[in-house]
């Protein structure tokens, strides 16, 4: 058995993951652990509105996003490396820009939120319906990022042989290519996931904050530091764990 | 982040010779401390702004501010309790609610009691901030009962989302309106509280002295003609 | 009938080729690596675009640059089995075959008309070379194509069972009706399956024949050795051929002009002395190599004329690398033809 880390290595990727876990252990220390029941039991709207704003922001990114993951995968044309980088805007966007973007466009007053409301008198600021655009605008990327990896590594010789076999655009993508993404597909959904739960800026500026219909988790949280900082530190703490926990469950599912 | 920031702030300021203070300010009083830092001239001021409950939490965790002004007792009286002061808050300023909404006030809006329309696109400040606690007294003081659309971190996110036509009206201070991008709309001085400012020095300032001088100053006519030129007045 | 006339360029590499096969025929075509086999086959199957050309089967046009007609694979009566078989690897046996066919129990006929049905909920992993290229085949014979293609069908096909599989391939080609045409680089795979050769070198048609044309009458040094004969070429007057190096060669039947000559290796002679009797074509030459292989040994000798001596092992003791032999051939076993 050869040693396969160099001792600089370790060192640096030890303090990396000090990085990483100094803020969680903190959380842990800082949590009261006798009030966490009371403290979770309290924040039953925020869960609920995480949980179906997250779902269903992640339903619309994977809807999307693989169609897009498809096009930058397998499409040949002008200006693909500028729709790759639009894609991935949001990654690198502060949700906050990414709230205000969304605000100047679907907003009332926006040019397409205007005729929205002109035409089917729909708004979508202060609904949890714009509490999912905005998950799914931040979760997106995520999606089409992992989804086109998983699809340049679909081999074309198959789709070829499946044309060959009579199968069209549709059935080659449905049931060549798609199937065997599906291991990316799903990291894809995961990371989703994972960004739309954990989604802030863009949802309190876009969205704004009210129990029981915009305020998520994240939210909750926020508000909880300005009124009662130790629910605050046990609703991150939920949050840390329900994300770890899908983080981990998912990577054994993906990579077996 | 913030505490990094400021932290930065302190030494790069540190390295100037000239005395400097880092006043943590509640965002309502952002235009009128910058004045009042202009005027105060015997040290150079740095403005850290952000809501009242997040500059207590700030000072709690050890940011390094020398002067605070919180928009609220209820703030003041944390800070109190945090036993971080050089002495108790002091009352520098004065401040009522109104109402804003679009300019040209398009809906009609005439007072309080219009805001329980329904159809109405409301947004207040949560409660979690003093011009939230502010407004849901006045609210249960005047009897009236108004369903938000969203309760907003900040009184000025507030301001945005009538400035940006995403809400028709909402609660913000009286010196809010006063500034472009809204129009205001009065609220009866029997059912509009007063609010307070408060201003205290901390103990762990670099420079106490100093720091309590900039609070003195506050208190000094030439500091209350600025904040009454704003609007801050009863 | 298939006819095509297809030009193509894929960067510095361009293939232009004139392509006619008939239904009675089974059709090989052969070259070296690189020589543009594949891309033909990819060209006739619809995955690679003509640059110039027209491909018609059985009146339909298929493909044809001047009228900008261009049916995609899935348009086209195609069965196409990719080298290595390429099967679907999350579908099992049964669903692989059962991909391009109309009716689900087609699927369970062909595999087992090719002996397969044990397999069927198998996934393509499990399964070896061969019957990976059995189940290749399967699928594509499941829609009974026009046209039938197959790209080095034995290539991936451990040696053990390569007679098997070429067994059963070659029952499979005979019994299917419409166009069947094979991309090979082995000519006992050729001369097993195909009717017809169609040579392919540097992008173009260099021969097309039978087995046995090629074997007889070589038409380059790349045939030749294909088909395992010496070969020379250069001009014939009265029975002597002028090689290009000057040697002079001697055939019992070769008409006056240029000229083309095979000599079975078999056919040459070598010895330690000068050979007495009648060979009308006798020099010294170096032996270069010696080459065993199960039964025959094949010896490489330079001198005026290069060619390769085929002898019985026993007969092989007798020389080393760097003998000086002489060679002898009879004129008898020099077949000349006009090149």
């Amino acid at each position: 058995m050869t040693r396969v880390m160099p001792r600089r290595l370790a060192v640096l990727a030890g303090i990396g993951l000090a990085l990483l876990l100094v803020p969680l252990v903190g959380l842990l220390v800082r949590v009261p652990w006798t009030g966490l029941g009371g403290d979770i039991a309290g924040s039953g709207d925020a869960v609920r509105v995480s949980a179906v704003v997250s779902v269903l922001a992640t339903a619309v990114a994977v809807g999307l996003g693989i169609p897009l993951a498809w096009l930058l995968a397998r499409g040949s044309f002008r200006g693909q490396s500028l729709l790759r980088a639009t894609v991935l805007l949001p990654i690198v966007l502060p949700a906050v820009v990414s709230g205000v973007a969304l605000l100047a466009s679907l907003g009332r007053t926006g040019p397409i939120g205007g005729l929205l409301d002109d035409l089917f008198g729909i708004t979508l600021p202060f609904t949890t319906a714009g509490a999912v655009i905005a998950a799914s605008f931040v979760a997106l990327p995520f999606v089409t990022l992992v989804a086109e990896a998983g699809f340049r590594g679909v081999s074309r010789d198959l789709e070829e042989v499946a044309a060959t076999l009579g199968a069209g655009p549709w059935r080659r993508f449905r049931r060549i290519a798609l199937p065997q993404a599906v291991p990316a597909l799903a990291a894809g959904v995961v990371l989703g996931w994972a960004r739309a739960l954990g989604e802030f800026g863009a949802t309190v500026t876009f969205a704004g904050n009210l129990s029981g219909r915009t305020q998520t988790l994240p939210l909750a949280i926020f508000f909880e530091l300005e009124r009662d900082p130790e629910a605050a530190f046990s609703l991150s703490l939920i949050l840390v764990a329900v994300s770890l926990l899908v983080l981990t469950a998912a990577r054994r599912t993906w990579s077996r | 982040m913030k505490r990094l920031l400021l932290a930065l702030l302190v030494i790069l300021s540190g390295c100037g010779g000239e005395s400097s203070l880092i006043v943590g300010t509640a965002s309502s009083m952002t235009e009128a401390a910058d004045d009042l830092a202009t005027a105060f001239g015997e040290a150079s001021i740095e403005l850290s702004v952000a809501g009242s409950q997040v500059l207590v939490a700030q000072v709690r965790e050890g940011a390094p501010l020398d002067v605070i002004l919180t928009a609220d007792e209820t703030t003041a009286a944390d800070l109190s309790r945090l036993g971080v002061l050089v002495s108790e808050p002091i009352v520098f300023a004065w401040n009522r609610l109104a109402i804003a909404v679009a300019p040209g006030n398009p809906q009609a809006i005439t007072g309080l009691s219009d805001l329980a329309d329904p159809d109405l696109i409301i947004v207040l400040a949560a409660p979690e901030v003093p011009a939230g606690r502010y407004t849901a007294q006045m609210l249960e003081t005047a009897g009236v009962t108004v369903s938000a659309a969203s309760l907003e971190p900040s009184v000025r996110s507030v301001l945005a989302k009538i400035q940006l036509g995403e809400a028709d009206a909402g609660i913000v201070y009286r010196t809010d309106v006063n500034r472009g991008g809204v129009s205001g709309v009065e609220i009866a001085d029997d059912v509009n509280p007063v609010t307070e400012y408060f201003a205290a020095a901390l103990k762990t300032s670099s420079d106490p002295a100093m720091a309590t001088a900039f609070v003195a100053f506050l208190t000094t006519s030439a500091a209350q003609d600025i904040l009454a030129g704003l609007g801050f007045s009863q | 009938m298939l006819t095509c006339r297809a030009s193509a360029s894929r960067g510095a590499f361009r293939l232009q080729v004139e392509l006619e096969a008939s239904p009675e025929e089974i059709v090989a075509i052969v070259g070296p690596n690189g020589a543009g086999k594949s891309s033909l086959l990819r060209i006739l199957a619809g995955l690679d675009p003509l640059d110039d050309g027209r491909f018609v089967v059985d009146g339909d046009v298929w493909e044809d640059t001047a009228s900008a007609i261009r049916r995609s694979p899935e348009d086209r009566s195609v069965g196409y089995v990719p080298q290595a078989g390429l099967l679907f690897p999350h579908l099992s046996v049964r669903d692989n075959v059962a991909f391009g066919a109309e009716h689900p129990e087609q699927a369970a006929e062909w595999l087992d008309r090719l002996g397969l049905s044990a397999l069927s909920d198998a996934r393509p992993s499990e399964l070896s070379g061969g019957q990976t290229q059995l189940v290749a085949l399967a699928r594509a014979q499941v829609r009974r194509p026009a046209v039938l293609l197959l790209d080095e069908p034995l290539a991936s096909v451990d040696a053990a069972n390569r007679a098997a599989i070429r067994r059963i391939l070659r029952r499979e080609l005979r019994d299917s009706p419409g166009y069947r045409i094979l991309v090979t680089h082995d000519p006992l795979e050729a001369a097993a399956l195909a009717d017809r050769v169609v040579v392919l070198d540097g992008g173009r048609v260099t021969q097309t024949g039978t087995v046995d044309d090629l074997r007889t009458h070589p038409r380059s040094s790349y045939v030749a050795e294909l088909v395992g004969m010496n070969f020379f070429s250069g001009e014939a007057v009265g029975g002597t051929i002028t090689l290009a190096s000057g040697a002079p060669l001697v055939s019992a039947s070769v008409p006056d002009g240029a000229a083309l000559a095979t000599v079975h290796p078999r056919a040459v002679s070598l010895y330690l002395e000068r050979p007495t009797g009648s060979p009308r074509n006798v020099w010294m030459a170096t032996i270069a190599s010696i080459e065993p292989s199960l039964e025959q040994v094949r010896i490489h000798v330079t001198g005026p004329i290069d060619l390769v001596a085929e002898v019985t092992r026993a007969g092989a003791a007798a020389f080393s690398e760097g003998d000086e032999v002489w060679v002898a051939v009879k004129a008898t076993e020099v077949t000349g033809y006009p090149r």
